[in-house]
């Protein structure tokens, strides 16, 4: 009984720790975290400022592609309503790696605080440093 | 001797602790962890790079919170350990049902009966498995094996659960999840009658 009691709890444990303490693959030696970690910052200011010509500057050709004025104003109209932005609370980096095409990634979750709530932005920059994917919630 | 009226108020207790078991273990105790979780950047970034496996660390840990605090409720609130089957079976009625009710009440307000066919089907589907799960739990306490028959529990309601994530990127994924729902649920059925024998007929509580 107590062996079984013993395994149960290094499951529950093993998944806790899974859950809350990993964070994914090393970052590549090709990125510097320091320049990703300000990078990405910068990426949430201009989301902030609305600054499109910014944002798609720093981006990778596909991502241009795909952030039409469009989908561009969706966005800030989201972020708008969380209200004036007040400060960028924790973030966290790990690296991914593209299973077809084997290009490493750098990927940055930032959690940033409104006056009306917090958004979290998943940020990730291929090798190039160029901004390849965004997600917010 | 346990006359009518005590024995009915004894089954309505079973069928409220059901209830209440869900309560604490989803409303009050998962669901705020996993709400807080959700609301780091560790957790979302974890999620980004690995998405199955995220969905199914989450699957299991309903399977070890709601299983976990229905084994507490048994040991500690439902005496004697030894019992007829109806106590499981009233048990997870009332947890089936308390959630059906959680998730379900609000969208009555928005939707019609009509639009909430298949949410209603997956319920009644949902509630079965809990009876199931609820006899597994109590199967354990009938033959002495409480830790195995927890982890069995945990393993079938992780597992279950785990079908959401893992059937989630095929394209007829809702024919897919309530299908396995309903040959578990099949599966589950068959075992609740097999396991009879497991417990005192109510004739002998008297």
């Amino acid at each position: 009984m107590k062996k079984t009691k013993g395994k149960f709890m290094l499951v529950f444990v093993l998944a806790l720790v899974l859950l809350v303490g990993c964070s994914g693959q090393d970052l590549a030696d090709s990125f510097d975290e320091e320049e990703v970690m300000d990078k990405a910052e910068r990426v949430v200011t201009i989301l902030n400022e609305g600054d499109s010509e910014a944002l798609l500057e720093m981006s990778s050709p596909e991502l241009k592609a795909a952030l039409t004025d469009e989908t561009l104003e969706e966005i800030y109209g989201v972020i708008n309503e969380a209200g004036e932005f007040k400060e960028i609370r924790d973030d966290n980096i790990a690296g991914d790696e593209d299973e077809e095409t084997g290009e490493k990634y750098a990927v940055v979750s930032i959690k940033a605080e409104y006056k009306k709530g917090n958004f979290i932005y998943t940020i990730s920059f291929n090798e190039d440093m160029e901004l390849a994917g965004l997600y917010y919630k | 001797m346990i006359g009518l009226e005590d024995r009915n108020k004894k089954r309505i207790r079973t069928f409220l602790l059901g209830g209440l078991c869900f309560i604490v273990s989803q409303v009050l105790l998962r669901m705020p962890i996993l709400n807080y979780l959700q609301g780091t950047s560790r957790f979302n970034l974890f999620y980004t790079l690995n998405p199955l496996l995220t969905g199914i660390l989450i699957a299991f840990s309903a399977g070890i919170f709601e299983e976990g605090f229905r084994y507490i409720f048994k040991k500690n609130l439902l005496r004697p350990t030894k019992t007829n089957i109806l106590e499981p079976i009233l048990f997870g009625l009332g947890h089936g049902l308390t959630e059906a009710l959680i998730l379900l009440l609000p969208a009555f307000f928005i939707y019609s009966l009509g639009d909430l066919k298949l949410p209603i089907l997956e319920r009644i589907l949902a509630i079965i498995l809990h009876i199931g799960l609820s006899v597994i739990v109590w199967n354990g306490f009938q033959l002495d094996r409480r830790m195995s028959y927890l982890l069995l529990a945990i393993a079938v309601h992780g597992l279950t659960n785990s079908l959401i994530p893992i059937l989630s990127g095929y394209d007829n994924f809702i024919v897919l999840i309530e299908g396995s729902f309903l040959i578990i649920d099949i599966v589950l059925i068959a075992y609740i009658y097999r396991s009879r024998k497991l417990y005192i007929l109510e004739e002998e509580i008297r």
